[in-house]
């Protein structure tokens, strides 16, 4: 597997983002991290760096936001995916317990897996270390 | 016709047939009579050899003729002649005996039964012949020749003699022929009274018939007035002359028609009755004077003036394809519609409760779990070596995150406070101290900001309603249209009240942010829902605490929003 060069983080709780990164700083030497906390300023950044999408990319995505939520934020995602697909690899992160939610997330295909907040370093390794990225 | 006449012809032939089977049986008996004469009369003079001779082959040649032509009458012209055999062979053995010339004439008697006056030639011709030659030959002296015993008979005598036989063959030819024409009449007139006997067996049959299928009828008739009056429907036949032909009880019953107006049968009359006792009487007066559409069936929904509804279908009546009349059916639907509103109604409250259950949940994983999920998060870091920054910065996290939390739990209690407390009292609120209460409890705020009240409560002030909810609702209301002002211009809020028969209206208009609804769609009411993340204030409270609270009461929110131009909020309310 590719190990990834690149996460961005959108959950409009700073202190979730904070610990996602403290979790990601454990398990990788200085990774390149973007947190959003405004879904929508995370989306343009993924549509703008388009010229970047060599790059393979990890997309931490909370569901409970405002004004886009987590699933209109795949939504959007959706027309652009074939193009991402390569290179990007995406995980709901929420603290939702929720089976509705784990079942709605297996409805999307570019959804790579559901994982429940909050995120450990453990965590990160079981995705990165030793389990290929699914694409 | 033809079959009528061929039918008679063949009555009249079986019966001819009958008849002249019954003289056959009864020559049977003459000829053995004939017979047993000669024997009796072969003592006098011993001519045996001539009574069982002559006899035998008399019988011979009778029985042999009928058996081989038993179709043919020749064996009845053969039956003459032997006759006339016999007669001979009598005189012959009584010596010529005057009064054995007698059996000519039973011969002649008896022949009368075929009813045939021909049967009379062959005798007439054997007697002739026969008198003729034995006379002749007696006369001459022949011996063994016996005519009569007479010693003298003269020519005249013998022309009497001759001319009395004669007149008893042409007696008995008549009479045989009158018979034959008597018995014709009288078989024609047989079977004509046959056919009447069959006829009137006939008719006897069609009228016993006619009277079952009446009592069929009766029966079937008693069974669908029984049927008819006992439904569940007002039952209506009108023709299309205007005259009501059927109605039964429940039609009456149903429509409170008076017995003098149903017993007119004016359809015209009873029409205007019913049309009195309806909202829209012109929608269905065309249709009910419409005799002549030949549409399949029509069903309405018609409306009463007080307030029941029945349903109404209809038919024409239909013969030969024509419409002759038709047939309304009336059914009193008002419980059904009342039920069906009661059950729309529950469904639309279990739907809502669900949607709040759905809330609670979506509250419960996101809001509730969303800080713990952080304090086990940080409190987890804490357990690792830190540094003496990162340690205070994680407590920090995990205090905002209890707070958070708390304050969740308790929007929770005021929820589920306002979902409980239904059954308080009511009391007269009025609006424009309420207002007034706010404005000084918000005071402190209204300072900071300009803002300008518009209050006109002048269509209506006060309402018999739960204080502490139109309280919240107010307040909310107020303090959303000061978070969410506008910068830079002055912000008036327009808080006024309208009145109808059964609603009482409260419209909160501002100039301020307002709302992206065509974004945000039916959220724009919901739990934690934000619509201007960058005002620090707000929690996605308000606006679903005002809506429970409207709801709660019995009432209705709605509202019109346009980003940079303002809001305006409408609370209907029932009186």
């Amino acid at each position: 597997m590719k190990t990834p060069k690149r996460f961005l983080l959108i959950d409009n709780d700073p202190s979730s983002n904070k610990l996602c990164k403290m979790a990601l700083c454990k398990i990788f030497a200085s990774p390149e991290v973007f947190a959003f906390t405004n879904p929508e300023s995370g989306l343009e950044y993924i549509e703008q760096e388009s010229t970047r999408y060599d790059i393979d990319t990890v997309l931490f995505l909370d569901i409970n936001m405002q004004p886009l939520s987590g699933w209109d934020v795949l939504e959007k995602l959706n027309s652009s995916w074939s193009k991402l697909s390569n290179h990007f690899a995406i995980y709901i992160l929420s603290s939702s317990i929720n089976p509705t939610d784990k079942k709605k997330a297996t409805d999307f295909h570019s959804v790579s897996n559901y994982l429940e907040k909050p995120l450990y370093a453990d965590g990160v390794r079981r995705l990165f270390c030793g389990i290929p990225m699914k694409n | 016709m033809g079959t009528h006449n061929q039918t008679k012809l063949q009555y009249i032939e079986a019966a001819l047939l009958e008849k002249k089977h019954r003289s056959d049986t009864l020559m049977n008996y003459f000829l053995i009579g004939f017979y047993i004469i000669g024997l009796l009369l072969a003592f006098y003079y011993d001519t045996w050899l001539i009574a069982i001779g002559v006899g035998s082959l008399s019988l011979v040649a009778y029985y042999s003729a009928k058996r081989l032509l038993p179709n043919s009458s020749l064996y009845q012209y053969v039956l003459s002649l032997v006759l006339g055999i016999f007669m001979a062979q009598f005189i012959y053995q009584m010596h010529g005996m005057f009064e054995m010339h007698f059996f000519a004439f039973v011969g002649s008697a008896i022949l009368i039964t075929y009813q045939n006056w021909k049967l009379q030639i062959p005798l007439a011709v054997f007697v002739i012949i026969h008198h003729a030659s034995f006379s002749y030959l007696q006369y001459i002296g022949f011996d063994e020749i016996y005519f009569t015993q007479l010693e003298f008979m003269n020519l005249q005598t013998f022309f009497i003699h001759s001319f009395l036989a004669l007149t008893i063959f042409l007696l008995c030819g008549l009479w045989a022929h009158n018979f034959l024409i008597f018995t014709y009449h009288h078989v024609k007139q047989g079977f004509e009274i046959g056919k009447l006997e069959e006829s009137d067996k006939q008719k006897a049959k069609v009228i016993a018939e006619r009277q079952r299928s009446k009592s069929e009828l009766e029966k079937l008739v008693s069974l669908l007035e029984t049927t008819f009056n006992l439904t569940d429907e007002g039952i209506l036949v009108a023709d299309k002359n205007g005259k009501m032909v059927l109605t039964n009880k429940k039609f009456a019953e149903l429509w409170n028609i008076p017995q003098k107006l149903l017993d007119s049968r004016d359809y015209e009359k009873v029409l205007r009755f019913i049309l009195d006792q309806l909202v829209n009487p012109e929608e269905y007066s065309s249709k009910a004077r419409d005799f002549h559409s030949l549409d399949e069936v029509s069903n309405d929904t018609i409306y009463f003036k007080d307030s029941r509804i029945f349903e109404c279908y209809s038919r024409p009546q239909l013969s030969n394809g024509e419409s002759i009349g038709r047939v309304w059916g009336f059914r009193d639907i008002s419980k059904q519609t009342q039920d069906l509103e009661e059950r729309k109604k529950m469904i639309t409250n279990i739907t809502s409760r669900n949607k709040d259950l759905e809330q609670f949940s979506n509250i419960i994983s996101h809001n509730l779990r969303s800080p713990v999920a952080n304090i086990l998060g940080f409190s987890e870091a804490l357990k690792e070596d830190v540094s003496e920054d990162d340690r205070k910065d994680f407590i920090d996290a995990i205090s905002v995150s209890i707070n958070k939390l708390n304050n969740v739990i308790s929007d929770l209690s005021t929820i589920l406070h306002v979902k409980q407390s239904k059954n308080e009292g009511k009391a007269l609120v009025c609006f424009s101290e309420l207002v007034n209460d706010i404005k000084d409890s918000i005071n402190h705020s209204l300072l900071k900001e300009e803002v300008l009240f518009d209050i006109d409560f002048s269509a209506i002030d006060e309402l018999l309603t739960l204080k502490n909810y139109m309280y919240s609702v107010f307040y909310n209301l107020i303090s959303n249209s000061i978070k969410y002002k506008r910068p830079g211009i002055t912000t008036t809020i327009n808080i006024s009240s309208q009145k109808n028969e059964k609603s009482v209206y409260l419209i909160f208009k501002d100039n301020g942010l307002g709302i992206d609804l065509e974004k945000i769609g039916d959220q724009v009411f919901g739990l934690y829902k934000r619509f201007h993340l960058d005002v620090a204030e707000g929690r996605g409270l308000g606006l679903y605490l005002t809506k429970t609270h409207v709801e709660s009461l019995g009432g209705q929110i709605s509202i019109v929003s346009e980003v940079n131009k303002g809001t305006e909020i409408k609370i209907k309310l029932d009186c």
